[in-house]
């Protein structure tokens, strides 16, 4: 991930990006912050630290579908998710 | 959260060629093609086991994993002769293997799918791929048709062996075909994914399976044009493809236990 691109953003998303992209590509980590915005009803430059709840309600299914329960709990972790293990049964 | 760097696998695949290559040269039986096999089956069965029993990717690799299994259990039951009702137990153990397998792509798409996170084909803007996939989809079902009838035209069916060994052909290549078209749809499925450690395994699943469709198509033209029955290319091919299953299920396992490259 190039730095312009994550200068273009919030910082909260740009910690969304950097967790995601070694996982999930540049192009899909860019497609899942955009779910997470849309759900959170912000743009890239404006999402907060209080939509982080969101953030994690919106990845974890997606990545629990994709790598399973362990690695989805660590990159919630990596995102800050308190307990991210707690709720994903 | 980093996956298998491809220095490895370039290196794995270099030693792999050169040690096929020097058992052809010395006319020994394929030793390493037993062992990649084998390293197929235990690579994925242990990625399958490493995914929690709710985790949707533990269906499609445990699949996986059987249908590798089938194969070795297949060729030791061809090795000792064993038959029922006169047809060799290694022929339904390969078509059963090759089911699975079928099961097992189709279920890596689904997982890929039910993500979110990739292209659908019913998306307007996949109109072009969805028409490409059904010409690619007419011409491997044309190979596939064009080689099973040269079988069925030149075989003699007067054993119940026969008809099963014809079997199992015809399904090998159905088989090859189908999993050659849904592994060319899963690696479409994961372009977007292409530079995330996700993507690597599906693409080495994808890469393996397609590997056997050209080892039938190697052996149908061999069949063909020499009287030559040389095996040499399809073994290296052959043990490209198993080598590509082995390495999928390490990618996916190393991804899985978050090791820092080596």
């Amino acid at each position: 991930m190039g730095s312009d691109e994550l200068e273009d953003v919030s910082p909260v998303s740009g910690r969304v990006l950097t967790a995601l992209t070694p996982l999930l590509g540049r192009h899909t980590a860019r497609r899942a912050l955009v779910m997470v915005c849309k759900r959170a009803q912000k743009d890239v430059h404006t999402l907060a630290p209080e939509d982080l709840p969101i953030a994690y309600r919106t990845l974890r299914p997606m990545l629990r579908t994709l790598i399973g329960k362990e690695v989805t709990v660590r990159v919630l972790s990596d995102l800050g998710a308190p307990n991210a293990g707690d709720s994903i049964a | 959260m980093n996956g298998l760097k491809t220095s490895t696998l370039l290196i794995a695949y270099g030693v792999v060629i050169v040690v096929v290559a020097v058992e052809q040269i010395l006319g020994t039986t394929s030793v390493v093609n037993r062992v990649v096999e084998m390293l197929a089956f235990v690579s994925v069965l242990l990625t399958a086991v490493q995914f929690d029993s709710e985790d949707p990717p533990r269906k499609p690799w445990m699949l996986l994993a059987i249908a590798f299994a089938l194969v070795p259990l297949g060729r030791i039951a061809g090795y000792l002769s064993l038959e029922m009702m006169g047809v060799p137990l290694q022929h339904p153990a390969l078509i059963t293997s090759n089911l699975l397998y079928i099961a097992a792509v189709f279920s890596f798409g689904r997982v890929l799918r039910s993500s979110g996170l990739v292209p659908s084909l019913r998306d307007p803007e996949n109109r072009g791929a969805l028409r490409l996939g059904w010409a690619l989809l007419i011409t491997v079902s044309a190979i596939v048709i064009g080689i099973i009838s040269k079988w069925a035209i030149e075989g003699t069916f007067d054993s119940a062996k026969a008809w099963s060994g014809f079997g199992v052909a015809a399904f090998s290549s159905i088989g090859d075909g189908a999993v050659f078209i849904l592994g060319l749809y899963l690696v479409w499925l994961v372009r977007p994914l292409l530079g995330g450690s996700v993507a690597r395994p599906y693409v080495l699943v994808a890469t393996g399976g397609g590997l056997f469709i050209i080892i039938n198509v190697i052996n149908a033209i061999e069949k063909t044009v020499t009287s030559d029955q040389s095996v040499g290319l399809s073994t290296v091919i052959a043990a490209i493809g198993w080598l590509s299953f082995a390495l999928a299920g390490l990618a996916q396992s190393k991804l899985l236990m978050n090791e820092e490259e080596a």
